[in-house]
Parts: C-alpha cells; sequence; structure tokens
C-alpha cells in the first residue's frame, strides 16, 4: 500500500488500478492501514493525497490477533499481517523481503504470498490480464 | 482428544460453516488471554525506497514485449 501510494509507475499502483475492472477484491485490515498511515509520513504529501484515492477501493476486515510468543510459524514480525491474510485473502501481496523473504513465490497453509509483480504476471499468463 | 494433531484432524471432518465458528472461537479465545496487535512497525527510508524501486522494476519488466 506504501509502494502503491507513493509511486504511479509501479506494480502496486497497477494493481489497485486494475481491480475495479476485474474480479479482485483488495483486502487489508486495521492494523495494515495504521502501518501505511505511520510511514506516509516520510513521504510528501502529495503521497498522502494518492493514499486517500486508493484507500477507498480497499475493503477492511479485522484484525486476526496473535499471541506474541515464538511460534512455529516463519514470519515473525509481520504474524498480523500473515494470520488476517490467512483469514480474509486468497493471496497476500507484498514487498516486505525482509520479513517474508522465505514465502514469497510460495505458499503458507494455501496462502499464496508474491510481490503485486508476482500477482500481474501470473494473471497475465493465465491469460486473465492483457500486456500493460 | 487431546493433542493438537488429533484436534486438527477431527477439524478436518467439519464443515466449512463450522470450521469458521471454530476459528472465530479461537479468536474469542486468543482475544481473553490477552493477545494484542504490536505497534504498527516503522520503516526505514532506504527499505521503502528499495520496495519502489523493486515494485517499479517489476512493472518495467511487465511492460517489456
Amino acid at each position: 500500500m506504501i509502494a502503491g501510494a507513493a509511486s504511479a509507475e509501479g506494480a502496486s499502483r497497477s494493481v489497485f488500478l486494475l481491480a475495479g475492472a476485474r474480479d479482485w477484491r483488495l483486502v487489508t485490515t486495521p492494523y495494515a492501514v495504521a502501518e501505511t498511515v505511520r510511514n506516509l509520513a516520510a513521504f510528501p504529501a502529495s503521497v498522502t493525497t494518492a493514499w486517500l484515492r486508493l484507500r477507498s477501493a480497499l475493503v477492511v476486515v479485522d484484525d486476526v490477533l496473535t499471541i506474541d510468543k515464538p511460534a512455529v510459524f516463519p514470519v515473525e514480525k509481520d504474524r498480523p499481517i500473515l494470520f488476517s491474510a490467512l483469514a480474509s485473502a486468497d493471496v497476500l501481496l507484498t514487498l516486505d523481503r525482509a520479513d517474508f523473504s522465505c514465502l514469497l513465490g510460495d505458499r503458507f497453509y494455501g496462502l499464496a504470498i508474491m510481490t503485486p509483480g508476482m500477482w500481474l504476471l501470473r494473471e497475465r499468463e493465465a491469460g486473465r490480464l492483457e500486456r500493460a | 482428544m487431546v493433542t493438537l494433531a488429533e484436534i486438527e484432524a477431527a477439524a478436518v471432518s467439519l464443515s466449512p460453516a463450522e470450521k469458521q465458528e471454530l476459528m472465530l472461537f479461537l479468536a474469542s479465545r486468543l482475544r481473553a488471554e490477552g493477545a494484542k496487535l504490536p505497534e504498527p512497525r516503522v520503516f526505514s527510508a532506504e527499505e521503502m525506497a528499495r520496495w519502489i524501486a523493486e515494485d517499479e522494476a517489476d512493472m518495467r519488466r511487465l511492460r517489456q514485449p
């Protein structure tokens, strides 16, 4: 969401722009929204303006609470994002290679985890998305 | 039925509606046991710049003929 707001040239923004005309439901959680808003402070005001436009395309679902203790799950810091996606989404899109590097391009309990670029490529290869 | 493996095996046989009910039950138990969300993270400018650069590079690759 941060990249989508900060750059009009990235795959993240394209996911937002393309979702409306396709059968894509963009889902987020209050936790992820709070994280986005908190980090947008590092960008010019125009990025916040872009975010507010993109925000209207998102469906906000409940956060899934987790116990803050070591677990079998490989993603420690981003566990709220992962658990919420498991509960509500088919695909988790993230650019966070620091926390998701071991899962990007893979599946976690059936949940596909990929970058926005991977997602667009997958849709194109499946014939569901024309060349940009 | 006391082990996690046994409970998971039993849960597989539940209907989709029952699985959803079970998930909500577990979420309520987690809440009751004091589970909470961590503070939203603050990312470094370098990290976010790297994400944006990778995201733009992905889009350029997608646009290539």
